[in-house]
This record gives structure tokens, C-alpha cells and sequence, in this order.
């Protein structure tokens, strides 16, 4: 070894460089461990903007195929529609100054606004809304609300392509919509208040074609300013939105990308603004924690959901056939434990309507935890020793997990051996609409509007009972069920279908077709400048009405 | 040279093709279906089925694959049930991110692996050796999605020093890519050190020593260049493994690449984007085995005669 001193010591030196660098990580990772756990404060680069995070890009901005509850958000923020809902839940004129409804029940009439212009500067008239429903019929959009329009006169022949026009909607003149219908359907109006019923320029469309949901254009307060796919979406405030003297904020900038833990991590480092705008709200392994905190519970909002966590027993498939087995089921679980499992985030549920839906029945009775009596109805079943089922859960759920693991044991003490098979969403899905697959599945619903209908006669109709795609998974069919929900749908007597929906609810909690678990809360964790936040269970989001305070 | 790479190319074709048919029967054979999925949990039975027959999901499965190899075959890869987007737009919209996450991620373990195999084979047996063995047999050990977790925690979350996650600048591919390497740096300090082991006890070492030659020109010029052959092997069959590890890291730290868009796709039920997102990993696996095989030839002149 012969080289020069200065070279030879750089390799000779090497061991103790090393060292030193592991020491010096060390340090750094022992001072990271020590320093506190301090909130930094409000980073906020821009003013009056927005920050938010989802998970995933929307699949698309069209109010035609969008359809959950973190697009639709952004959907209204960019469409206008014809009606919407006051805070109690009452619909009130949004785009339409007014509207009747024909003694029948099979007309209804809306009375058009003429100073609403879409952000590409044309006035709206009552032509584009009436154009934006048929394309929503129209089989080549694809849209999956397609089924809430179906009752339009004339809606089955032009989706047959036996017409070229919905016979029922026509437009007397640029300020008036009349909608005829097939038969009366009093819901009908909610549907008109759902984002699908939002107008969208024509000409936008067809130039567009099938990238109009990249590129949406309509008359809301805001307008998509960009949206790098994966990675961010910047919606700006529509300057020339009619109201545009009330909207304050500026823009509303999304992350695309990470989960809610991510989100939580940047919601406390003040990069967010609300932790998470999805229905889960706070992520479960930081609830309790943000519950504890005094700062950030400060910060929580919560709202009860017009949703409900269920279990659905396939009554078509043996031992779930016999009612007494469904009641043991009901008799067996323990919902308070399965709410609490959930750290209290759930309302018990004693029927199928939650609290927050007209036609909510305070007096159900429900089903008590009771194994001794759930023993006895088994054994009166023919089941004395209980049997063996599997129950089906969603695998990436969390909360599927807990409550598949607490029913497990509750049934296990009156005999009956559950095996838990954990699936992802789409095959449970798939799986549970099949008919005589699935005996037991884990279920959740959110509604698409606060009716009655929306619950009983979608998930418990006979009707809706299909070899596959089934809505009704219990595949639950009780004829005098049927005609009551029938009746009801039809009825043009709001207090005489709340009443015969609360009598089909009260016979469907006797045969029990469904575990009844809990009705779900929404908690919102937003920074202390966040301002102007109004929940209710349709909107919990609304971003018009937000502000950042300075 | 040419017939070799004749062949090379086509077994490459024969591999893509492999891929397209394997996926194509996993993604159909999954107990899901994706009308269902798209048209969400609340759409009636009706129009599911109308859906179905509009994206000729009701044709048999043969008329379905020959469809897309067909498209394929005219560069179509089709597009995104879920999103509307071209396929092949949003691969190329997503690889640049991946691209520089995989290089990034390669640079920093070379760099570390690279040097700590030239110093523990030099000083073989003494405590640094140890310690580094020790320590890359921990890193070797951690979960991908564990240790990026952590330095998201540490590094970005308590501290600040860098961006908790997103896409943005430069400073978000760090953490990330400090993950990658951190695992896999371990492993490839090992192989240099034992090529190196060996390559130091050769007789034209020990000439070059005896020559006078300066020690570093020894250990690096002599002694890597020929120790490393074997390492660029093993990296061009590690960017398989690359292509997994990113679907973690790219995940945990929200990066759009093509990771992200890879579970998306397939939590989504997404047909066409994961075919797509399968293919084009398969492709970008076969390209890198045989930008190795050329490297090695450059390297070491002797294999092209192989």
C-alpha cells in the first residue's frame, strides 16, 4: 500500500465517518421523539381558499354519472337546480321561483327564474333542464340515476328507443318546466332536488362529449379552475354567479390522494382545513383521542345521518326462513355494545327509518338483548342447538370488522356458530343482490332523499326482488307489506303515506328480515377559521356557504 | 448482436401477451362485477342491466379479450370505466411521478449501498463490518409500508422537515424515496461486499498492489468495476420488486403515480386501467432486463459474444 497519505486517510478515515453519522442520527431521532406534541399554527397561504382532501380523483363532475357523497358536494358547488332543501328538511325554490302539483299528483309545473346564466354567459331556460333529464334517460350516458326518472310519462319509450323525445317533459315557454308523470309519486319532487336533475348547457356537452365530466361547465357559484388528475383540483368562485355577492370564498383547493389518517396528519399540521369531508369523518383510530383532546374536540361537528347499519338475513335460505330464527338473531345481538364498539357513534336502532326521516315511529319497540329469549324462540324453531352460518363483510371496513367479531360472539352464546368471510366491497355487493347466495351480510345504507320510500320500498319492496342486482337483499317479500308500500307510493296524501309507511315498517320489524343495529353519525373535525359550516343529513357539505376567517 | 436482440424483443412480446391473458382472466374471474360497482350500491336492477349492455359487458368473454387485443394492437388500451379517461393518458400521466420515485429511490441506495460494500469488504471482520451487517439485516426486515409510516410520522408529522404528503415540489419525493432505500440498501451493500471479497483476493489485485498502485485506485477501479457486474444483474430483476414496493410507498405518501392508480383501479373494479396499469408494468419490467443485459455488455465486453 503505497498511496499518498491525503488519499489513503479518506478510506482509512471511513469507520469513524461512519460513526459519526450514526450518531448524529440518533440524536436527531431522539430530539424528534422528545419535542412536544404542539399543533404548529394555521398555515394558510392564500387567503379565503379552501383546503380539503379526498382520498381518490371524483370519478367525474358530470351531475349525470356522479353519485357519492364526496362528489356530489362539488357537483352542487358548480350546477344549479331547480329546487333544493331549506335546513328542516322542507324543499324550497332554488332555481324555479315556484312550483304546483296537479290535483292528480301526475303533473307538476315549475315556474323558471330568467337571470341565471351558465358561467359560459347563456341564460338558462327551462329547455336545458328539460334536456338535462332526458339525457340522463338516455341509455348512452350510462348514468346510474337513470332509475330515479323512470316514472316521467314516456321515460321506458324513450329509453326503448321506440321515441325520440320524453313524452312527458315539455316546455311551454323558456320560464316553464311541466313534468308529466306516469303515476302520482310525491317523492318525484326529491328526485328533482337531487344533483342529477342539475342543468348542464347543451352545447357544452356535445362539444365535450364523453369528457364533459373533466370539463364541466354550469351555473353554480364556483367553476373547476384545474384539476391535475391524482394529484390536486382548484374549483375558483364563479364571478358571474348570480348571487356572487354572498359566496366568500375565493376558491376551494382539493388534495387528491392519501387516506384519512394522511388527512388527519395534515389536518393537525394545518394543512387542511376540514380533517376529512368523506362520511367517516374522523379516522377511527383518532376518534377517541380527538374526543379527549379539549382543543380539538372544540372543533368537532357532528350530525346524524339519514342512514342505518344493518344485518340482513336472506329470508328465502334456510335456517333465515323461519321468522322465529330472525327474531332469535335480533333477540341475541347486543347493539349497545356494537355502538359503543364504534365509540358511540351511532343512534340504536329499534325499526328501519332513522330519526331524521318523516315517518320516523318513536314508539317501535324494537328487539331487547335478550339471549334467554333468543334461546327459547330457537328452540321453538326446531334449532335447540343452535346452527352453523357465514356471515359476509366488506374487508377494508373497519367497522365491518368490529361488528362481524361482536356478533360472532353474541350469536356463539345462544348456539349459533358464525363464520365470518370478509370480501371487498364490490364482490359483497355483487354477491348479496344474487338470489339464494348470501344468507347473512353486514349492510349500510345512506339515503338518496329523506323519504319513507327511499328506505322500505327500495330495500324491502317484493317488488324489487330481481334473480340478480336485487335491492332487497333479505330478498324479504310479505304481501301485505307489498300493498301498503304500494299504496303508499302512489298516495298523493303526505299524512296518509307516513301513516301507512309507519304500519309496513311496524309489520317488517315483526318478521325481522334484518338485524336493526344503529343509525350512523357524521363527525366533522374543522380549524377554528373555518367558518359558515351548516349540517344537515342531506347536505352535510355545503361550500357556498363557508367562509376562512382572516 | 442482432439476432440477440431479434430475440430478446420477441420473447418480450411473448411475455406481454402472457400478461394480457393471465389478467385478463383474474380481472373477470373476481366474484364482482364492475357495472355494479360503477353504477354504485343504490342503481335498481334495471339500470344495471341497461348500463351493462351499453358497456358490452353482455358479450361472451372471448369476443370481450378479442376486442381489446384488438384495440390493444392499434396502441387503444381503452378507457377507464370508472373515470372516462384514456388508459394509456393516464399511465403516461402517472409514470413520470413513478419514474423519478424508482430513480430517485435507485441513486440513494447505489450511492449508499455502493460505498458501505467497499468498506466492510476492505475492512472485513472489524466492528463496522459487523454493525453494518447487523444494521441492513434490520432494514432488510422492515415492512415497506411500516418504515414509510414511520418517517411520514417522525420526519414530516412531528417535525415538519419535510412535506407530510402530495405532489407538488421536489421536497415530496425524499421521504419516499428514502423508504425505498433504507429497505433495499442493506441487501446490496451485502452483494458488493461479497463480489468485493472475492474480487480483492484475485491475482491482479494483488498485482495492482504490488504495482504501487494508489489503494483507492485499486478498490475502486479494479476492484468495483469488476465486483459489480453481478449487482447490475440482480438490480434489473429488482425493478419487479421496485414496482411493488411502489404501490406501498406511493400510497402511503399520496404520490399520483402509477402505484396509487394501481389500487385505485383495482379497488374500483376498474377492467380497462388495470389491464392497462398490469401491461404497462410488465413492459417497463422487460425493458429494464434488457437495458441490463446491454449494460452488461458494456461493462464487461466479454458477454456479447454469449
Amino acid at each position: 500500500m503505497n498511496g499518498t497519505p491525503a488519499r489513503k486517510s479518506v478510506v482509512e478515515a471511513a469507520p469513524a465517518l461512519l460513526s459519526l453519522a450514526a450518531g448524529c442520527l440518533t440524536v436527531l431521532i431522539f430530539a424528534v421523539s422528545c419535542s412536544g406534541d404542539a399543533l404548529p399554527g394555521r398555515l394558510h397561504p392564500e387567503e379565503n381558499v379552501l383546503r380539503i382532501a379526498v382520498p381518490s380523483d371524483p370519478r367525474s363532475l358530470d351531475p349525470a354519472i356522479a353519485y357519492d357523497v364526496v362528489t356530489w358536494p362539488l357537483v352542487r358547488a358548480l350546477f344549479h337546480g331547480l329546487i333544493d332543501y331549506d335546513d328542516d328538511l322542507n324543499l324550497v325554490p332554488w332555481h324555479a321561483r315556484s312550483w304546483t302539483v296537479s290535483g292528480d299528483g301526475r303533473t307538476i309545473t315549475f315556474k323558471l327564474r330568467r337571470d341565471i346564466r351558465f358561467s359560459n354567459g347563456r341564460p338558462i331556460t327551462s329547455e336545458d333542464f328539460a334536456w338535462s333529464l332526458e339525457r340522463i334517460l338516455d341509455p348512452a350516458t350510462r348514468s346510474p340515476g337513470q332509475g330515479f326518472y323512470r316514472n316521467i310519462a314516456g321515460a321506458r319509450a324513450f329509453q326503448d328507443g321506440s321515441a325520440d323525445r320524453v313524452a312527458g317533459l315539455r316546455t311551454p315557454d323558456p320560464e316553464t318546466l311541466v313534468i308529466e308523470l306516469a303515476h302520482p309519486d310525491l317523492p318525484f319532487l326529491y328526485c328533482m332536488a337531487m344533483p342529477f336533475a342539475y342543468a348542464v348547457p347543451r352545447e357544452e356537452v356535445e362539444r365535450r362529449g364523453e369528457t364533459f365530466g373533466r370539463h364541466p361547465v354550469g351555473a353554480g357559484p364556483f367553476v373547476l379552475a384545474d384539476w391535475q388528475r391524482g394529484t390536486r383540483m382548484r374549483l375558483a368562485k364563479n364571478p358571474s354567479y348570480y348571487r356572487a355577492d354572498e359566496i366568500r370564498l375565493e376558491a376551494i383547493e382539493l388534495m387528491v390522494g392519501g387516506d384519512e389518517t394522511l388527512h388527519m396528519m395534515m389536518f393537525e399540521r394545518g394543512e387542511l382545513d376540514i380533517a376529512s369531508v368523506t362520511s367517516t369523518g374522523i379516522p377511527d383510530a383518532d376518534f377517541i383521542r380527538v374526543m379527549k383532546d379539549p382543543v380539538l374536540r372544540a372543533r368537532v361537528a357532528h350530525q346524524p345521518l339519514n342512514a342505518i347499519q344493518y344485518l340482513s338475513m336472506n329470508t328465502e335460505m334456510p335456517p333465515f326462513d323461519h321468522v322465529d330464527v330472525r327474531r332469535a338473531v335480533n333477540h341475541a345481538i347486543d347493539r349497545k355494545r356494537i355502538v359503543s364498539l364504534i365509540s358511540d357513534r351511532g343512534i340504536l336502532a329499534r325499526g328501519v327509518l332513522p330519526p331524521g326521516m318523516p315517518g320516523f315511529n318513536e314508539d317501535l319497540e324494537g328487539y331487547d338483548h335478550d339471549p334467554e329469549k333468543a334461546r327459547r324462540l330457537l328452540a321453538e324453531a326446531g334449532y335447540p342447538e343452535g346452527f352453523t352460518t357465514e356471515l359476509m363483510i366488506t374487508a377494508q371496513s373497519g367497522i365491518d370488522t368490529k361488528i362481524g367479531q361482536a356478533v360472532q360472539q353474541d350469536l356463539a352464546a345462544v348456539g349459533i356458530t358464525v363464520e365470518i368471510r370478509p370480501v371487498t366491497g364490490s364482490t359483497r355487493i355483487e354477491a348479496t343482490g344474487r338470489r339464494g347466495a348470501v344468507p347473512f351480510s353486514t349492510f349500510g345504507w345512506y339515503q338518496d332523499y329523506p323519504d319513507p320510500s327511499n328506505f322500505l320500498d327500495v330495500l324491502l319492496n317484493g317488488n324489487r326482488i330481481t334473480e340478480v342486482n336485487s335491492t332487497n337483499v333479505a330478498f324479504y317479500d310479505n304481501e301485505s307489506v307489498n300493498a301498503l308500500l304500494n299504496e303508499a307510493s302512489t298516495s298523493t296524501d303526505q299524512a296518509h303515506r307516513l301513516a301507512l309507511y309507519q304500519e309496513a315498517e311496524r309489520l317488517i320489524v315483526e318478521d325481522a328480515p334484518w338485524v336493526f343495529l344503529y343509525y350512523p353519525q357524521m363527525y366533522l373535525l374543522r380549524q377554528p377559521w373555518l367558518k359558515g359550516l351548516r349540517l344537515n343529513p342531506v347536505w352535510p357539505i355545503r361550500y357556498e356557504l363557508m367562509w376562512i376567517e382572516p | 448482436m442482432l439476432s440477440r436482440i431479434l430475440r430478446r424483443l420477441g420473447w418480450a412480446a411473448v411475455i406481454l401477451w402472457g400478461t394480457t391473458v393471465i389478467t385478463f382472466l383474474i380481472v373477470h374471474a373476481v366474484p364482482a362485477d364492475p357495472v355494479r360497482v360503477y353504477a354504485g350500491a343504490n342503481a335498481d336492477a334495471e339500470t344495471i342491466e341497461r348500463i351493462r349492455a351499453e358497456m358490452g359487458f353482455d358479450d361472451p368473454l372471448i369476443v370481450q379479450y378479442g376486442r381489446y387485443i384488438g384495440n390493444l394492437l392499434r396502441g387503444d388500451l381503452g378507457t377507464s370505466l370508472v373515470t372516462g379517461e384514456r388508459v394509456l393518458d393516464a399511465l403516461l400521466a402517472r409514470f413520470p411521478v413513478t419514474l423519478s420515485l424508482a430513480l430517485t429511490a435507485v441513486c440513494l441506495w447505489m450511492l449508499m449501498s455502493v460505498p458501505l460494500g467497499v468498506l466492510t469488504a476492505k475492512y472485513r471482520g472489524r466492528a463496522i463490518d459487523r454493525a453494518v451487517l447487523i444494521v441492513s439485516l434490520v432494514a432488510i426486515s422492515l415492512p415497506v409500508f411500516w418504515l414509510a409510516r414511520m418517517l411520514q410520522y417522525y420526519l414530516a408529522y412531528r417535525t415538519g422537515l419535510f412535506p407530510v404528503a402530495g405532489w407538488t415540489g421536489w421536497t415530496h419525493i425524499i421521504l419516499p424515496a428514502a423508504t425505498l432505500a433504507l429497505v433495499i440498501t442493506g441487501y446490496y451493500a451485502r452483494l458488493v461486499h461479497t463480489n468485493m471479497v472475492e474480487v480483492l483476493n484475485a491475482d491482479y489485485v494483488r498485482v495492482a498492489r504490488a504495482k504501487g498502485i494508489p489503494e483507492y485506485v485499486v478498490l475502486f477501479k479494479h476492484g468495483l468495476r469488476n465486483a459489480v457486474i453481478p449487482v447490475i444483474t440482480v438490480l434489473g430483476l429488482d425493478m419487479a420488486a421496485l414496482m411493488g414496493g411502489v404501490v406501498f410507498t406511493e400510497n402511503v405518501f399520496a404520490l399520483p403515480g402509477l402505484g396509487v392508480l394501481a389500487l385505485q383501479s383495482v379497488f374500483n373494479l376498474d377492467v380497462p386501467m388495470i389491464m392497462g396499469v398490469v401491461l404497462f408494468s410488465a413492459a417497463m419490467v422487460v425493458c429494464a432486463n434488457i437495458v441490463v443485459d446491454f449494460v452488461y455488455m458494456w461493462i464487461d465486453p466479454r458477454v456479447e459474444g454469449m
